[in-house]
């Protein structure tokens, strides 16, 4: 039912506007007219896709609310609601872009993380439950003894808007809790999320549980005091402390 | 050394450390601990944190074990004892990570600010207090609150021995000048992100209802830090480490515009304060401060120490030549590195970032965790900074 580009735009949101990962080869502005040309192309523009996208880049959230309250009260079609979605996060990748060039901080990102949620809470009536745009689901958790969850939370935002689905289960997570989880989920992967140096320990013994457990879900950790050497004390797949590449890499893994 | 000659010594590197006009006889070295000491002095955290003794006694043997040149936290940072004796029990012990648990607080919600803005006081002991309180209500028991008296009282004095005890069996200054500036200070717009609305809450507010949270930021100013800040005095004859302290955590987590917009102003008036009064302020700012590079190089050189978290002490020594700065020890190296490797990078720390003062040595992050350090590492830092000269 998806076209190409399409498709690419849902389960590539991050990649499609090219933002943290990819060098960008063009402006915001081109970027943006660009994905008006698509839409425009196959005439899908209910409502500007591009102010739409703009909006949620700048973080206007009465902007975009006003937006999709008008766009959801003409009835949108679920294809033509998928594309409101796709604007949406295309919105995270300007976000996404804007916190590289550091003129975002971790607060917008927060900011970010609820006001695309809010959106798509707006356009789920519309969008009828039917799965299509998951790509993948995720099983995320801070690992016990750690509390910290502000890094974990902008993950699961950003996974979510490039199509994920994510199994959140929140902060301080026991062994066991991830070994039941992801035995009732079945996910492809497993987050592990931590910032306190001890959350390291904890992470190897979350990962050492599930390997023994038959767990063959993809392994990434992420957080402020993970590298190399702990990914590989860990025993995890890989690591990151950069949210955006952790959702390239699952994006690669699904 | 006798102790009295220990203090004056200290005291007196310690400002050579934050003017910057000349090399301190050696580098001060500072604990930058949460809990590890717990740990390394063999107490179960659960049973020492609600402890008074326990508390003084760790610090006390801490020090003597060490040999610090300051503590940063006595005891005084997470006072169990007396939020607990009010029914707050926000702060949960972990003893088997040897660490608290403690979740974002979020005590002020949105719609109350402007009942805050137009009464401070009245908000913050009707609303704000029993929301953080459990027992702190209307018709409270009288045992209870007694219990809680006590316990406040209890908790002051047994700080104030720790910090005298500091003073006269080891020779360690306190932090900053109590005495004459008051206290540490709190700055509006933490209060708000630490304590009042967590970072959830205030990214939303920053953009919903800023003018709000600048009418917050300069009522709590006015009400309660202004009135401390105006009696900073000229201190001629330094007996502390620095003069005064304060902290500034939200710029972790703020845009550089949000920075200028909601904290600088009022950091800036208490900069300004320390400047004319020739004080020296010990400034915790935990993770990074990259982003404000430019507003930070606008401070006068020779009164402010910032606490280097995650950025590059090393390329920050270039970028801020008017500041010194507190860190520079990598938990990684103390834990899992072996002694000649942490005596090679504090060397390497000593001479490119404080030769001409400008550093206070310290581990980079808080220790807490049994392996956030290693007592042969430490006991060899510290003993390789007293005679590196
Ligand atoms: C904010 C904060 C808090 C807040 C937490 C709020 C919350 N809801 O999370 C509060 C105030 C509650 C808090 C409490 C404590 N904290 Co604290 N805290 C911090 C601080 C300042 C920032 C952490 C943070 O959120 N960073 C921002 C996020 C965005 O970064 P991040 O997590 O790395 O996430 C990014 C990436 O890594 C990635 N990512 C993160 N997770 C994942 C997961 C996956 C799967 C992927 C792919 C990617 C990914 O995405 C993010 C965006 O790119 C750090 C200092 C620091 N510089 O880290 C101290 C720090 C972590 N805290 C510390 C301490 C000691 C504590 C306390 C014990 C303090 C106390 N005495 O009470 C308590 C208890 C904590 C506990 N048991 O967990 C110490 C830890 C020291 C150590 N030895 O480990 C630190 C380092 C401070 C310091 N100066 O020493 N803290």
């Amino acid at each position: 039912m998806l076209t190409e580009e399409y498709s690419e735009l849902i389960i590539n949101p991050l990649g499609y506007i090219g933002n943290t990962i990819l060098p960008s080869k063009f402006s915001l502005n081109q970027r943006a007219n660009s994905i008006e040309n698509k839409y425009k192309e196959k005439k899908l523009i209910m409502l500007d896709l591009k102010i739409l996208s703009q909006a949620m880049g700048k973080l206007e959230e009465d902007q975009v609310m006003e937006l999709l309250k008008e766009f959801a009260a003409t009835n949108p079609s679920e294809a033509e609601a998928l594309d409101a979605v796709a604007a949406c996060q295309a919105g995270m990748g300007i976000v996404g872009e804007l916190f590289e060039t550091g003129e975002y901080f971790v607060g917008d990102l927060i900011f970010a993380g609820e006001l695309l949620t809010e959106a798509i809470n707006t356009l789920k009536p519309a969008l009828g439950g039917s799965g299509s745009t998951i790509i993948g689901t995720i099983l995320l958790g801070t690992v016990h003894g750690d509390l910290h969850d502000i890094g974990k939370n902008i993950f699961r935002s950003m996974s979510e808007a490039a199509g994920f689905e994510v199994v959140d289960l929140g902060i301080d997570v026991a062994i066991e809790e991830f070994v039941a989880k992801a035995q009732e989920v079945k996910p492809q992967i497993i987050g592990m999320s931590g910032v306190l140096t001890l959350a390291i320990d904890s992470m190897k013994e979350t990962v050492e549980a599930l390997k023994a457990a038959g767990i063959n879900a993809k392994i990434i950790i992420g957080g402020n005091p993970v590298t190399k050497e702990a990914c590989e004390f860990v025993g995890a797949d890989t690591f990151t402390t950069n949210a955006a590449e952790g959702v390239k890499i699952c994006q690669d893994w699904v | 050394m006798n102790v009295k000659e220990q203090f004056a010594e200290r005291v007196e590197i310690f400002n050579d450390a934050v003017r910057m006009k000349k090399a301190p006889k050696r580098v001060p070295f500072a604990s930058n601990d949460a809990f590890w000491r717990y740990h390394d002095l063999g107490y179960k955290l659960s049973e020492a944190l609600l402890d008074p003794q326990s508390i003084e006694n760790a610090v006390i043997d801490f020090q003597k074990r060490y040999d610090f040149d300051l503590l940063l936290d006595i005891g005084d940072r997470n006072p169990l004892i007396m939020t607990r004796s009010l029914g707050n029990f926000e702060y949960q012990i972990d003893d088997k990570n040897n660490t608290l648990m403690l979740e974002e607080q979020c005590h002020l919600k949105a719609e109350d600010y402007d009942k805050f803005i137009k009464n401070p006081v009245k908000t913050l002991w009707e609303e704000i207090l029993p929301r953080k309180y459990s027992y702190f209500k209307p018709g409270m028991d009288l045992p209870v609150l007694q219990n809680t008296l006590g316990k406040f009282l209890e908790y002051d004095q047994s700080i104030k021995k720790t910090t005298q005890r500091l003073i006269d069996e080891c020779g360690v200054p306190e932090i900053l000048n109590t005495q004459e500036n008051g206290a540490k200070i709190f700055p509006a717009f933490e209060c708000l992100y630490n304590f009042l609305r967590g970072m959830k809450g205030l990214s939303g507010d920053m953009r919903r209802t800023p003018d709000k949270v600048l009418e917050f930021t300069e009522v709590y100013h006015q009400a309660f830090i202004k009135p401390i800040v105006d009696n900073f005095k000229k201190i001629d004859e330094p007996s502390t480490c620095f003069t005064a302290f304060t902290i500034m955590l939200s710029q972790n987590m703020i845009n550089r515009k949000q920075f200028e917009k909601f904290f600088w102003p009022h950091f800036k008036q208490l900069a300004d304060k320390i400047v004319e009064t020739d004080g020296t302020m010990f400034i915790l700012s935990e993770g990074t401060t990259s982003h404000i590079t430019d507003l930070l190089q606008e401070l006068p050189k020779g009164h402010f120490c910032f606490y280097v978290e995650s950025d590059d002490i090393f390329e920050r020594r270039k970028q801020l030549p008017n500041l010194c700065f507190w860190g520079g020890l990598p938990l990684s190296l103390l834990s899992r590195g072996t002694k000649q490797e942490c005596i090679d990078h504090a060397k390497r720390v000593i001479d490119e970032v404080g030769t001409v003062g400008g550093l206070i040595l310290s581990p980079e992050k808080f220790t807490s965790n049994p392996r956030d350090c290693n007592r042969e590492n430490l006991l060899a830092v510290s003993e390789f900074v007293r005679n590196y000269k």
